[in-house]
């Protein structure tokens, strides 16, 4: 009896560590990716997030309009707004002082353009790709969302890892990383990649929210847990290193479910805050070690 | 060491004490309430800003943790004046110095790092600071509601008015002399350039994190003055609120120049007040258009463009 306890308990925390792992893989991946290319922090990247949500909330349910075609159109809108945040900061902002700043300023413009419009709607809820019954498995309920979430963002991460360390285009992009002018003395044109990385970024950012939002709730204020999560992983892998997104979002979601367990509870937020505090002062390069830059 | 007392530097800080004594003339003259209010309102953001300014505008170390020393000092004030019933005066003092500590504790290992994951890890804060507050509070058997009926600095709105002008005006001018010392030419040094100042054989860390815990231990007495002035202390002290108009107020007085605080937090502040009476809560959504624009076009602020 006492030994099935334990299983199961077992099999929780590595089901569903195994299953946010991922997630926040997926979420951390469009952050750690522009920060490695272009050294730019998007202090907005959780807000683009909100955005593909409240997107599909007003296409989909206030409009009626076909899943897969809000959906689409969200998340084109999502990467238009992200591209205009960052074309807007990058031409007029003259420090990364005030970059950051009015970075941030963006952010809460969108929560304050959320708060205002959808205000007096209490407990949003958007349709998800699959319905959201659980499945069993080996007497541990998971939500179907969720394993398509984590199958898509494996995939992803995979996918793009691979695609910046084999293809052509990869290489241009490292180079860019590397360092810019040289790059742009050989032909590449670095404008056009960092243009490029981030509308992927973004578009990464929105899928993400596609498939992760519908088993959560919409509020303007949520776009703090994918920033923490992105912000915590990629300070413990080093910003900018793929190669380490994977591993260090496993740390933070294993401790994560694990405290879950212990604590009665909800300190999801602070025991990452935590982990990151930790990793910092043992390892203040991350577990990939060497400079903050782009790796694969 | 004979740049400490130049009169030409510190005729700067002359200009906004005198701003403040004339706005306080302006407020009794006028005898409104509102402006009044919206003047105390100011000044508290300014003893923010003016902490802001002296330890991420001088040293270039943008640290976005404010509203979670706010909340610091306001939770600090509602728990002592409940648990122990102090007086003001006291509530004051303790939170100042909780705020010092707190700021410490935060600043021994993000300071560690530099540039953006310093902003990041001071970012978290705010983020987790009412989970950090509902969690522990609720650990404790606290109310998580927050502190309602706390004493308020004056029964007198005009006296309020007087004691918190006293409090900005010892404030700016310590921060002020500060920065036209040694040490603030070491701060000023790790703003242009850290590097430098370490190969000249100097430990930067112990200033930094000098200013960072005194600058939190400033902006935890503003929280508790903030939470005596509305006597209530609750989660909106963690608001960005107290992140973006501080901000917002050291950046356009002069990012570095202390004495710009003043004036432009005034106007920043009475604008946003005065333009909220009309057009209610579209007042956030406007004004952070408002700060954007500002902060793309006119980066330099005003003390450094009188220059």
């Amino acid at each position: 009896m006492i030994s099935s306890l334990i299983f199961s308990t077992l099999l929780y925390i590595l089901l569903y560590g195994t299953i946010f792992g991922l997630n926040y893989a997926l979420l951390t991946l469009g952050f750690t990716l522009v920060f490695g290319v272009s050294k730019i922090l998007n202090l907005s990247y959780g807000a683009l997030y909100m955005s593909t949500a409240y997107f599909i909330y007003l296409f989909a349910v206030m409009l009626s309009i076909n899943l897969f075609v809000s959906i689409l159109i969200a998340v084109v809108l999502t990467v238009a707004i992200g591209l205009a945040i960052f074309m807007i900061m990058t031409k007029f902002a003259r420090d990364p002082m005030i970059f950051m700043i009015a970075m941030l300023l963006s952010a809460l413009l969108l929560q304050y353009i959320y708060t205002y419009f959808f205000q007096g709607e209490v407990g949003l809820i958007i349709p998800g790709v699959v319905s959201n019954v659980s499945l069993n498995i080996l007497g541990v309920s998971v939500s179907q969302s969720y394993i398509l979430s984590a199958s898509v963002s494996l995939i992803l991460v995979l996918a793009v890892w691979l695609w910046i360390d084999r293809s052509s285009f990869g290489r241009k992009v490292r180079a860019t990383s590397e360092d810019y002018e040289t790059a742009e003395l050989f032909g590449i044109n670095s404008k056009m990649i960092y243009l490029l990385i981030f509308i992927i970024s973004t578009a990464i950012v929105a899928i993400a929210a596609v498939l992760i939002v519908p088993v959560q709730v919409v509020t303007p204020t949520m776009w703090v847990e994918p920033f923490v999560v992105a912000f915590a992983i990629s300070i413990i892998g080093g910003l900018g290193k793929l190669r380490w997104t994977i591993p260090a979002a496993f740390i933070i979601s294993f401790s994560q479910v694990t405290i879950l367990y212990l604590v009665p509870y909800n300190i999801s937020d602070i025991t990452a805050f935590g982990v990151v505090i930790i990793f910092l002062i043992l390892l203040p390069k991350g577990i990939g070690g060497g400079k903050h830059e782009l790796q694969v | 060491m004979n740049y400490r007392f130049e009169g030409k530097k510190w005729s700067r800080l002359w200009i906004s004490i005198s701003v403040l004594i004339i706005l306080l003339v302006i407020s009794y003259v006028v005898n409104m309430p509102y402006f009044t209010f919206s003047l105390i309102f100011a000044l508290i953001l300014v003893i923010l800003a003016l902490s802001w300014d002296f330890s991420s505008g001088v040293t270039g170390y943008v640290n976005f943790g404010l509203p979670f020393f706010v909340g610091v000092g306001a939770f600090s004030s509602g728990y002592l004046y409940y648990t122990y019933k102090l007086p003001v005066p006291f509530l004051l003092f303790i939170s100042f110095l909780l705020g010092i500590t707190s700021g410490f504790l935060f600043s021994i290992p993000t300071l560690r790092v530099r540039g953006p994951f310093f902003t990041l890890l001071s970012l978290l804060l705010p983020l987790l600071g009412t989970d950090f507050i509902l969690a522990f509070w609720t650990v404790l058997g606290l109310p998580t509601i927050g502190y309602y009926n706390l004493p308020t600095l004056s029964g007198s709105l005009d006296y309020v008015l007087l004691i918190v002008t006293a409090i900005t005006a010892v404030i700016s001018f310590v921060l002020y002399w500060i920065t036209q010392t040694h040490f603030g030419l070491v701060l000023r040094g790790i703003g242009d350039d850290e590097d430098a100042i370490i190969s000249n054989g100097l430990n930067t860390f112990p200033y930094k994190l000098v200013t960072f815990s005194l600058a939190m231990g400033i902006v935890s007495l503003g929280g508790a003055i903030y939470a005596l002035f509305t006597s209530y202390a609750g989660v909106d002290t963690f608001g960005f609120t107290f992140l973006m108009y501080p901000m917002l107020i050291a950046i356009l007085g002069g990012r570095g120049s202390i004495a710009g605080s003043l004036p432009a937090g005034i106007i920043i502040v009475l604008l946003s007040q005065y333009l909220s009476l009309y057009i209610g809560s579209l007042t956030l959504i406007i004004f952070s258009i408002l700060a954007i624009l500002l902060l793309l076009f006119f980066p330099k602020g005003l003390m450094r463009s009188i220059q």
